[in-house]
C-alpha cells in the first residue's frame, strides 16, 4: 500500500510494474462468454461467471465446470483473439504504448485461455513472456487429423488447472511473475479475484468502465467508473512521468486521464489519496 | 547398397537431372511423353515417379505401380494425380510449395505497379503509333497502404518488397500470430479493416470453399473508391463479375490479374480485354530460377523419401517427418504391434500420448506410427504410415490425444491405451540417446525392454524357478535367448517377461509354455 508522505511536500509514485487483467479490463468482451454465444450457451455461463467475479461462488469451483460446458476448439478459441481485438476498451493501447515510452513494466494476468489472451497483449504491445494465462489442451487427433493442409477443428481436451483457476490464485501468479524486480507494481482490474491480489501490489486499481462490481468499487483504494483506461497512465506515472513523455498521442492520454480525475470518474477510497495526486501533478513533484 | 529407381516423366529442369546423376544410389530414367498404355507397362519396376503437370497419374497408374512408393509433383497443383487413390495404397503425394515464392511475390509487384501506371495500356498505345500522356498519370505505392490478404510465404515476400517500395502493410490471416506478423513489421487486422484500409489489396491465400469469392460483391464494396486489385493467386478467390461491374464504376481503380477462374479464360470472362485491366496467363512460377528450384526442390524430397530419410511437403502424408523421428516411429509402430497381439478383444479405441521436448509436438507422427503397427497385425493389404490414419478409421478404430496416461517418468516419452468391449491396456516406450526405443511400463509392470525380432511375451506367477523352467524348455527345442527382461506387479504377485529370442518358436513350444503350471499366458510376436 502506499504510505502518505510524512513531509508536507505532496509526492505521487512513479509504478515500475503495471499489471492488467484482460477480459472486461482491456477488453470489453469477457473471453469465456463470447465462446458461449458461439455456442447457444451464454445463459448459464454468464451466471457462473457472474458469480465467481462478484464473489458469490469460488472460482475453483466453477472454473472447470463453465470449460466442461463449452468444450471449445481449438479453432474457436483461437477466434477470441479477433474478438479481444475488435472490443479494445479506450485508451488500453494508448496506455500501454505511453507506459512503455517511460519504460515501465506492462504484464498481463488473465484467468482467461492464454493463447487467444497473448495474442491480444502483443496486439496492444506487451512483450508475450509478460502474459500469463490458463493453458488448455486440445486433441490433435480430432477429425480427419491425417489429411494435411486441411483446417482442424482441434477438440478440448482440458485445461491446466493451477493459481489461475481459482479466485485467490492472482496473488501467487503476480508475486511469481515480479518475484525477481525491485520497484513499485500497480494492478488494474475489474473482477473479485482482481481485488483479492490488491494487497499483493502496492496499488490496486479497480476498473469499473466495463462491469461495475459493487465489491470491487468498494474494496479497492482507487476506482474508475468511466468506460477508458486514460486514468492509469497519470495514476501509473505521475507528474514524473508525465514530464518525460514526448509523443503527442502519450501526453493527449495523460490530458486525458487527469481530466478523468478531475470529473470525479475516478473515485479514491481515501479522499487526501486524490488530493494527492491532483497537488502532486500540480506541483510536478514525483517521488522516485 | 539398395538402389533405388525413379522415372521422370515430365520435362523437368537441368538442375534437377544433374543431381540424379550424382547419386549412386538412385537410378533415374527420363521418359517424356509417354503414352498411358506405355506407363502402365513400365511403372511397376520404379520405386518413384517425377511429374509436372503434362503426365495423368490416375488410378490406373497408381494400381500398376507395385513398388511405387513416392509420386513428386515438380509444381503446386496436384489435380494431375489421384491423390485418394494414392493415399489409400499408401503412395506419398508431395509437391514444391516454397519454390516459387520469390517468383510469385515478384510477379505481384509486376502487376502491382502496371496497375497503378497503366503500363499494359500505355504500351499499345506507343505500339500504335500514338504518344498521348496525360490519360495515362498514374498514382505512387510509396506512402500507400497495402493489404495482404494470406500472410504466408508468398505474402510475406511481398511485404518485404512492398516495405522497400515505402507502402504500409497490414495482412489479414486467421492462422498467423501476431508476433510473426511483428517479426516483419505488418500489422495483422481483420479482413473488413484490411478492405477499408487499403489502397492495394492483394490476395495470397490459398483457395478452400471458405475463401472462394472471397472478394464478392459485398467485400469489393468495402474498399476504398480507387483501390487496387491484384490477384496471382488464385482465379476463383474473386468473382470476377464482380469485379468487372466495381472497374466500371471506377469504385476500383485497376486490377492486376495472373490468375482466372478458368484458365484459359472463357471468351466471355468480363475482366479479359477491360481497360482497367492488366492481365498475364499464369505467369506467377514462370522464371528460370523457379523452374530450376522446382526441378531441385523435387528431386531432393523424392531421394528422401525412397531413402527414407525423411518426408517433406507432401499433400497425403499425416506429418512432416525428418530422420530424427524415425526411432520414436519404429517405437511407436512396435507397440502398435505388441498391443494388438497382446488385447483379446477387438481393438476399437486407441489414446496417444507424446510427453517431453523432443516428442510432443509430433503427435500425429506417433499417432500414425502405432495405428501401422497396430493394423499391421491384421490387416492383409500393405499397411504404411501414409494409409494407416484412414485404413484405422475405415475399422471404426477410434483416436485421441491423451494426457497423463504413462505412468513412468522419462523426460521424452510416448504412450498408447488402447481398449476394447470390457477391458484395456496402457504401453509407454522411450527412446535413448543412442536413438535405441525401449518399452518401459505396460499396464503397471515396469520394464525395459528391447522391441525388436521376435518376441516372447509371457505372464507368470511370480515365484521362483520360473525362468529356470522356461529358459530349459526353449533349450530343450534349440530355442535360444538373446535377452530377458520382467517387470513384476509385487513380491509374489504376477510377472511380465519379454524375452527376445533369436529364432522363432513353433505353435508346439507354446502350447508346451502354456502347460507349465507357473504360466499365466505366452504369445510370440515378430517384428
Amino acid at each position: 500500500m502506499l504510505e502518505t508522505s510524512p513531509t508536507t511536500r505532496v509526492r505521487w509514485p512513479e509504478f515500475a510494474h503495471v499489471v492488467f487483467d484482460c477480459d472486461s479490463t482491456l477488453s470489453t468482451i469477457e473471453g469465456i462468454d463470447v465462446l458461449a454465444e458461439g455456442l447457444g450457451l451464454e445463459a448459464e455461463v454468464t451466471a457462473l461467471t457472474d458469480a465467481a467475479m462478484a464473489g458469490e461462488v469460488d472460482l475453483g469451483d466453477i472454473y472447470g465446470a463453465r470449460l466442461e460446458m463449452l468444450r471449445p476448439t481449438e479453432q474457436a478459441v483461437a477466434g477470441l483473439r479477433a474478438a479481444y481485438k475488435r472490443n479494445v476498451v479506450p485508451h488500453a493501447g494508448a496506455v500501454i504504448a505511453a507506459l512503455r515510452e517511460l519504460g515501465t513494466k506492462v504484464y498481463v494476468v488473465s484467468g482467461g485461455l492464454v493463447e487467444p489472451v497473448a495474442e491480444f497483449a502483443v496486439h496492444l504491445g506487451v512483450d508475450p513472456a509478460n502474459v500469463r494465462g490458463v493453458q488448455a489442451r486440445y486433441n490433435e487427433l480430432s477429425g480427419e487429423w491425417w489429411r494435411p493442409g486441411q483446417a482442424h477443428e482441434n477438440e478440448f481436451a482440458g485445461f491446466e488447472a493451477g493459481a489461475l483457476t481459482r479466485s485467490n490464485g492472482k496473488p501467487e501468479v503476480i508475486r511469481d511473475l515480479l518475484a525477481k524486480s525491485c520497484g513499485l507494481t500497480m494492478l488494474v482490474g475489474d473482477g473479485a479475484s482482481d481485488l483479492q491480489a490488491a494487497d499483493t501490489v502496492d496499488l490496486f486499481v479497480g476498473f469499473g468502465g466495463v462491469a461495475h462490481r459493487e465489491r470491487v468499487a468498494t474494496g479497492a483504494p482507487v476506482y474508475i467508473r468511466a468506460n477508458t483506461l486514460a486514468p492509469v497512465l497519470p495514476l501509473a506515472a505521475g507528474p514524473g512521468g508525465r514530464d518525460r513523455l514526448t509523443s503527442p498521442e502519450a501526453l493527449r492520454t495523460f490530458e486525458r486521464g487527469i481530466e478523468l480525475v478531475e470529473r470525479g470518474d475516478v473515485l479514491f477510497q481515501e479522499d487526501d489519496k486524490r488530493e494527492q495526486l491532483r497537488a502532486a501533478l500540480a506541483s510536478g513533484e514525483t517521488q522516485r | 547398397m539398395t538402389k533405388h529407381s525413379i522415372l521422370i516423366a515430365d520435362k523437368l529442369g537441368a538442375a534437377g537431372l544433374d543431381l540424379l546423376e550424382d547419386l549412386k544410389d538412385i537410378d533415374a530414367d527420363v521418359r517424356i511423353g509417354l503414352e498411358k498404355g506405355e506407363l502402365l507397362e513400365i511403372i511397376d519396376t520404379y520405386d518413384a515417379l517425377i511429374v509436372r503437370s503434362a503426365t495423368k497419374v490416375d488410378a490406373d497408374v497408381i494400381a500398376a505401380g507395385s513398388r511405387l512408393a513416392v509420386v513428386g509433383r515438380a509444381g503446386v497443383g496436384v489435380d494431375n494425380i489421384d491423390v485418394a487413390a494414392a493415399t489409400r495404397k499408401g503412395i506419398v503425394v508431395m509437391n514444391t510449395p516454397q519454390a516459387n515464392s520469390i517468383a510469385t511475390a515478384e510477379q505481384t509487384m509486376g502487376l502491382m505497379l502496371a496497375a497503378s501506371r497503366h503500363t499494359a495500356r500505355a504500351h499499345v498505345s506507343v505500339a500504335t503509333g500514338d504518344w498521348s500522356r496525360s490519360e495515362f498519370t498514374g498514382i505512387e505505392l510509396a506512402g500507400r497502404t497495402l493489404g495482404i490478404i494470406g500472410f504466408g510465404r508468398i505474402g510475406r515476400e511481398v511485404a518485404r518488397r512492398a516495405r522497400g517500395f515505402q507502402m504500409e502493410v497490414v495482412a489479414y490471416d486467421p492462422y498467423v500470430s501476431e508476433q510473426v506478423a511483428r517479426d516483419q513489421a505488418v500489422t495483422l487486422v481483420e479482413l473488413d479493416e484490411l478492405l477499408a484500409k487499403s489502397d492495394v489489396v492483394s490476395l495470397h491465400c490459398a483457395l478452400s470453399p471458405a475463401t472462394r469469392h472471397l472478394l464478392d460483391e459485398a467485400a469489393l464494396g468495402k474498399l476504398k473508391h480507387g483501390a487496387i486489385v491484384v490477384n496471382a493467386a488464385r482465379g476463383d478467390l474473386v468473382d470476377e463479375e464482380a469485379l468487372a461491374v466495381a472497374l466500371a464504376s471506377g469504385h476500383v481503380l485497376a486490377a492486376g490479374i495472373d490468375v482466372f477462374s478458368t484458365e484459359p479464360p472463357a471468351p466471355d470472362n468480363p475482366l479479359v480485354g477491360h481497360p482497367g485491366v492488366v492481365h498475364t496467363p499464369h505467369l506467377g512460377a514462370s522464371t528460370h530460377e523457379a523452374q530450376r528450384d522446382v526441378a531441385v526442390q523435387v528431386v531432393e524430397q523424392v531421394v528422401d523419401a525412397v531413402r527414407g530419410d525423411g518426408i517433406r511437403n507432401s499433400v497425403n502424408f499425416p506429418f512432416e517427418m525428418d530422420a530424427e523421428m524415425k526411432p520414436w516411429l519404429e517405437l511407436a509402430h512396435a507397440m502398435g504391434r505388441i498391443q494388438f497381439a497382446m488385447a483379446p478383444e477387438r481393438i476399437d479405441r486407441i489414446e496417444i500420448e507424446a510427453r517431453g521436448d523432443a516428442i510432443e509436438d509430433s503427435i500425429r507422427a506417433v499417432a500414425t506410427g502405432t495405428l501401422a503397427g497396430l493394423l499391421a497385425g491384421f490387416l492383409t493389404d500393405s499397411v504404411n504410415l501414409v494409409n494407416a490414419p484412414a485404413l484405422a478409421a475405415e475399422h471404426g478404430i477410434a483416436v485421441a490425444e491423451a494426457h497423463g496416461i504413462g505412468s513412468r517418468d522419462y523426460p521424452n516419452m510416448i504412450s498408447c491405451r488402447v481398449a476394447w468391449d470390457g477391458g484395456d491396456r496402457t504401453m509407454s516406450g522411450v527412446v535413448f540417446e543412442n536413438r535405441e526405443g525401449r518399452i518401459v511400463q505396460v499396464s503397471h509392470y515396469h520394464l525395459d525392454a528391447e522391441p525388436r525380432g521376435v518376441i516372447l511375451l509371457m505372464l507368470s506367477k511370480d515365484m521362483p524357478g520360473v525362468i529356470g523352467e522356461v529358459g530349459t524348455l526353449l533349450g530343450n527345442h534349440r530355442v535360444n535367448i538373446a535377452e530377458w527382461r520382467l517387470g513384476r506387479d509385487k513380491e509374489g504377485g504376477q510377472a511380465l517377461s519379454f524375452i527376445n529370442l533369436d529364432s522363432p518358436p513353433g505353435d508346439h513350444v507354446l502350447e508346451e509354455l502354456a502347460d507349465v503350471p507357473a504360466v499365466v499366458k505366452a504369445m510370440v510376436v515378430e517384428l
